[in-house]
């Protein structure tokens, strides 16, 4: 990986990534709805499943209800009534944020590191691809605390608590959180030490 | 800093003439896939710190937002961004009148719910603030100087809502959801890095001048 300019943070890194996210993450003309089809795409192949009881489908919300674009719904067959009515949890989100602007910040953070474009290339594989796995993993978690109120999984109130405060953290932080780890983790080795490691000693005068 | 390239030691190449089919490890490639482990975790240990650090103090600032404690602050919070919403429009020529965190005028009203306090982008920024090595004093003013920052944003943010609302409601769902939304993941890496150069800068040795002529 190639050195650092002399600037810890250096100016082009900035300039990179404010205009890389900023072109990923804006809506463009149908930018959204791609990206709504594809999490549908990811989503249908990835968590939506019916096994004996448990029922969970994913749906695009056209028109979109209070900034939430995408539905992701579970019920538990077991206690559906004949006529079809019965108790149903929903996970409504959005999917610019879920989805588009973790991935489109994460892209902004490798693009701006300086690094040969094959290697870069390799990086965006591999990240948006540990991204989506942590995405889709963090839903999971989510769909399992709405199965304990449909009684799909075993539920007692302290943990039904421990999962709610797990789950709310997981969804607030997760945006800002999950592509800077994934980017330290990959891209950020002998770049990152003259930035994230203690200050030299001072030298003796 | 150059750092060792992990995939050219001698114990990774050995790796490759392994047979492929064996059904015991051995001895040489488990030494060498803990050597390369060492190597990586040498390499790379002030960015693994980092992130452990990072997660750590971002789920105590999240244990800390399930504290009685907190339902009774972040009212007051949010309140104090609506009122100084309200002054900043004043400033900009809307009045307008605030019951507890709604900011309303006869033509549009805007409340800064619990979900718009940005609290998880003041978390992220104190997470990073307090996981980088630096003095405690300096965590403290970067702390301080990031939850400024985020505040400061808010009220700008709720403002420009108000008066978008007032005078182009159609626009208010692109500006809310995708423009002030994008502002904020910008600013949060922005505002660390910068901080993180700063300290970087602040600490490191002055550079040593006319060396040649001692």
């Amino acid at each position: 990986m190639p050195e650092a300019s002399a600037s810890p943070v250096p100016f082009r890194f900035a300039l990179r990534f404010v205009l890389a996210f900023a072109l990923l993450a804006l809506p463009w003309p149908h930018w959204h709805h791609l990206w709504r089809s594809a999490f549908l795409q990811v989503a249908n192949i990835t968590l939506a499943h019916k096994n004996d009881a448990r029922e969970v489908s994913a749906e695009i919300l056209q028109p979109a209800v209070n900034g939430t674009d995408f539905r992701l719904t579970i019920v538990n067959r077991g206690l559906m009534n004949s006529d079809g009515s019965g108790p149903v949890r929903n996970l409504a989100l959005n999917a610019a944020q879920t989805e588009m602007r973790p991935m489109a910040f994460l892209f902004a953070l490798i693009f701006a590191t300086p690094m040969q474009w094959k290697k870069r290339a390799g990086y965006l594989a591999i990240g948006a691809l540990l991204l989506q796995t942590a995405i889709l993993s963090i839903l999971s978690f989510c769909l399992w605390r709405e199965s304990m109120e449909l009684l799909l999984a075993p539920d007692s109130p302290s943990v039904k608590t421990a999962a709610t405060a797990v789950r709310d953290g997981l969804v607030q932080y997760a945006g800002y959180v999950l592509p800077v780890i994934i980017w330290l983790l990959l891209c950020v080795r002998g770049w990152s030490s003259l930035a994230l490691s203690p200050p030299p000693e001072k030298l003796p005068a | 800093m150059k750092q060792p390239d992990v995939s050219a030691t001698p114990a990774v190449k050995a790796r490759s003439h392994t047979p492929a089919s064996g059904s015991t490890v051995p001895a040489a490639m488990r030494r060498s896939g803990l050597a390369r482990w060492n190597d990586w975790w040498a390499g790379s240990k002030p960015v693994n710190l980092f992130i452990i650090k990072l997660v750590a103090v971002v789920a105590i600032f999240h244990g800390f937002t399930l504290l009685p404690v907190y339902d009774w602050l972040l009212p007051q919070y949010l309140h104090a961004v609506a009122s100084l919403a309200r002054a900043l429009s004043d400033w900009f020529g809307e009045s307008g009148e605030v019951v507890g965190a709604t900011l309303r005028a006869p033509a549009y009203a805007v409340t800064v719910s619990p979900a718009c306090s940005a609290v998880e982008l003041a978390g992220f920024i104190v997470a990073a603030v307090v996981a980088f090595p630096s003095p405690w004093r300096t965590k403290v003013s970067g702390v301080l100087l990031g939850m400024l920052l985020v505040a400061t944003l808010n009220v700008i943010r709720v403002t420009s809502l108000f008066l978008v609302g007032l005078h182009a409601r159609r626009a208010f769902d692109m500006v809310h959801d995708d423009v002030w939304a994008v502002l904020f993941i910008l600013i949060a890496p922005l505002f660390v890095g910068g901080w993180i150069a700063h300290v970087h800068q602040r600490n490191s040795p002055p550079p040593v001048i006319g060396d040649e002529h001692a």
